[in-house]
């Protein structure tokens, strides 16, 4: 199975702030070599770092193989997004390519964020919603 | 590299079946290349998760409210 991790998981792992015991616990998902992560997520994460920050952030971004983003994928977002409005929910743009790139590899997103299981009851992707 | 690995058949059974392989060889590699996958990344995380090392990355969750306030916004102004 293919996990990509989303961007709140990065976010409560590097964060100093974060719980160690949160961090304990998210951990194992990084570890397991089949974690991916997607150019959206990556984005999200680089652009609130400070400068000092990006770099040791950037490594640990390249330690995981990042899923490609399907040739079709600003079409599949504008569908996806039309179908959760269809069933009463508006969808960030971001979620959506993020949630698009994870269906495009069959893999399973791993958040800690409850709209993406919103998006997932019309897309076609699992995912693992985590608690803090 | 070719080398050479004892292993009991209650180990190599163990392998194949994590692996979901049934070949020795493949099985065997798949599980080793995991392995020092497993132990890159945690040398590579150690200062994150020993809490020598850590971001303060404010505004994440500003962002992504915004994004997806603005996208219902952009919701309403199309159904209007």
């Amino acid at each position: 199975m293919i996990t990509l991790i989303d961007t709140s998981l990065w976010i409560d792992l590097t964060r100093r702030k974060s719980p160690q015991s949160l961090r304990q616990r998210i951990a194992p998902y990084f570890l397991d070599p089949s974690a991916h992560t997607a150019d959206p997520v990556a984005f999200e994460l680089l652009r609130h770092a400070l400068p000092a920050e990006i770099e040791f952030l950037t490594r640990r971004l390249e330690a995981l193989p990042r899923l490609p983003a399907p040739v079709d994928l600003w079409g599949r977002a504008a569908k996806l997004g039309q179908n959760c409005r269809k069933a009463g929910h508006t969808a960030g743009a971001l979620d959506l390519l993020i949630a698009v790139i994870a269906a495009a590899s069959d893999a399973t997103l791993i958040t800690l964020d409850e709209d993406f299981a919103k998006i997932a009851e019309v897309g076609d992707f699992d995912v693992k919603l985590l608690m803090r | 590299m070719k080398i050479s690995v004892e292993l009991s058949d209650s180990e190599l059974k163990e392998v194949c079946r994590f692996t979901g392989l049934n070949k020795k060889g493949p099985a065997i590699r798949k599980i080793v290349v995991n392995a020092l996958e497993i132990e890159r990344r945690k040398a590579l995380f150690e200062p994150i998760l020993s809490g020598k090392w850590g971001a303060d990355l404010k505004g994440f969750e500003e962002s992504r409210a915004l994004d997806r306030k603005k996208s219902r916004e952009r919701a309403r102004l199309m159904s209007e």
